[in-house]
């Protein structure tokens, strides 16, 4: 869906296809990979047992048997899993007190949190002190190295890295755990 | 003409362009190696799977022959082992499973125990691993880059020039003629944004948050001494001219500052931190948009 610098051309020629459809169907059958399909599945196991001299040379190995495919239990309904996270989404506001050497002070922080992450943050500053008021609006200044992200969708690339995409198997089991949590 | 062979292969997605000009026959018999090189590397390093290689070696100790391709991913550990003084170890596996990351996903923590030490566990070479006691090895941080390697060394041995492998956003691109490739680097708290992107030439970029793969108070990553998951960085990103080292890297930065990474390894880095602060080394190639 994302593009290489130059234009991969013809995706929709016969051979194209034909890898896009193995390719799909090896995704269904499997998690595990793209190896699997053309390999008699009754060979030898490849566990090396201890002692054994080196048999897991690549040619061996390439006669495996395919990769098992994840165990999906759909019996189990007990699900103690917590997702919830310690602390609810929302914007909080609190104010700090602190003793400088004019006094004591108040600086206000205002913390949206989403997921348990803070996603956003204010400071207001309090000081009554004129030494105070400039030391909380230079921190005010600067504090916030804050990262604005800019839409995926519109910037022009290649590719994108991030965590793992796609993790089928870990996201399904996710959805599973959620979905009973809910119930 | 070019060619584009997108598969599922160890619990991610693949994505392999080849701009090299190839037959449809050819297609056919460099997609087949492909497939084969992922699929001993899956038989050998899958903790995943019970007929594998570190399932054996969760069983029984002993002295194991390992296959020619376990050298640098071990020496690999065992150089992060030390520099990040046992944060990063493959005796993780265990632990992963205890948290609820096994076969069956069963995302169900039960009580963690620390792993054992390096030392106590592992002896011998990398040709000959002797194990004194069972143990599950985990290759998670740093098998997926490595394999990236291996499959990119397939495409290169047969003559191909400009390709990018790219195994779930972690990806090795070569280009003959220099072009630079646009990586956008992905907002682990908002995933339709990015932070900036990465400008990659014949390198490798990898990445590793904790947003994707996390369950209750865990994500993919573990601490064995603390038995929790690092929540100061949000994410990482390394730029590396091999795809083993910038993977190995974006964990071993979860545990140690970069500076601790810099006397064995050529790199450069970005750090989300949980404050949403960016760190990152003053040659990383790319921009950023900060406020």
């Amino acid at each position: 869906m994302l593009r290489m610098p130059s234009k991969l051309p013809v995706k929709h020629t016969a051979h194209s296809k034909r890898f896009l459809f193995l390719s799909m169907l090896i995704a269904t059958l499997t998690v595990a990979g793209c190896g699997a399909t053309k390999q008699p599945p009754a060979s030898q196991p490849a566990a090396n047992t201890p002692a054994e001299t080196d048999k897991t040379d690549d040619t061996s190995a390439a006669n495996q048997a395919p990769p098992a495919s994840l165990p999906v239990d759909t019996t189990k309904t007990e699900i103690e899993v917590e997702l919830a996270t310690t602390y609810k989404n929302g914007t909080y506001s609190a104010v700090g007190s602190y003793v400088s050497p004019a006094g004591p002070e108040n600086v206000e922080v205002v913390l949206t949190l989403k997921n348990d992450l803070v996603i956003d943050a204010t400071v207001v500053g309090k000081a009554t002190a004129t030494r105070s008021k400039t030391m909380q609006a230079d921190f005010i200044a600067h504090y916030k190295e804050f990262v604005v992200g800019k839409n995926i969708a519109e910037l022009t690339l290649g590719k994108v890295s991030g965590s793992s995409l796609t993790p089928r198997g870990f996201n399904n089991a996710v959805d599973k755990i959620q979905a009973a949590a809910k119930a | 003409m070019a060619a584009e062979f997108v598969f599922e292969a160890i619990g991610t997605h693949w994505q392999i362009d080849v701009l090299d000009e190839l037959t449809p026959p050819n297609q056919d018999i460099l997609f087949k190696l492909i497939c084969e090189r992922i699929a001993i590397f899956d038989q050998h390093y899958s903790r995943f799977r019970t007929d594998s290689l570190v399932s054996a070696m969760a069983q029984k100790a002993g002295t194991y022959a390992l296959p020619p391709d376990a050298e640098p991913l071990l020496a690999m550990y065992q150089r992060l082992y030390q520099l990040t003084q046992g944060a990063m170890t493959p005796l993780i596996g265990s632990v992963l499973v205890d948290a609820g990351y096994d076969a069956g996903y069963s995302l169900q923590p039960k009580t963690l125990r620390k792993p054992p030490a390096w030392e106590e566990v592992l002896a011998g070479d990398f040709k000959n691993l002797v194990l004194n006691q069972p143990a599950l090895l985990d290759f998670g941080a740093a098998g997926k880059g490595y394999l990236i390697d291996l499959v990119a060394g397939i495409l290169t041995t047969h003559g191909l020039t400009t390709f990018c492998v790219d195994a779930g956003g972690d990806m090795r691109y070569q280009s003959d003629d220099k072009k630079s490739l646009r990586v956008g680097l992905e907002n682990p708290v908002d995933t339709n944004q990015a932070i900036g992107v990465a400008t990659i030439t014949n390198q490798s970029i990898c990445g590793s948050a904790g947003n994707r793969r996390a369950w209750g108070e865990f994500h993919h990553i573990i601490n064995p001494h603390t038995l929790t998951s690092p929540r100061s960085i949000l994410a990482a990103w390394v730029v590396a001219d091999r795809t083993l080292i910038a993977d190995a890297l974006t964990t071993a930065l979860f545990f140690v500052p970069s500076a601790t990474l810099r006397q064995d390894f050529n790199f450069e880095y970005v750090l989300m931190r949980a404050d949403h602060s960016i760190e990152k080394s003053p040659g990383f190639p790319g921009e950023f948009f900060t406020a």
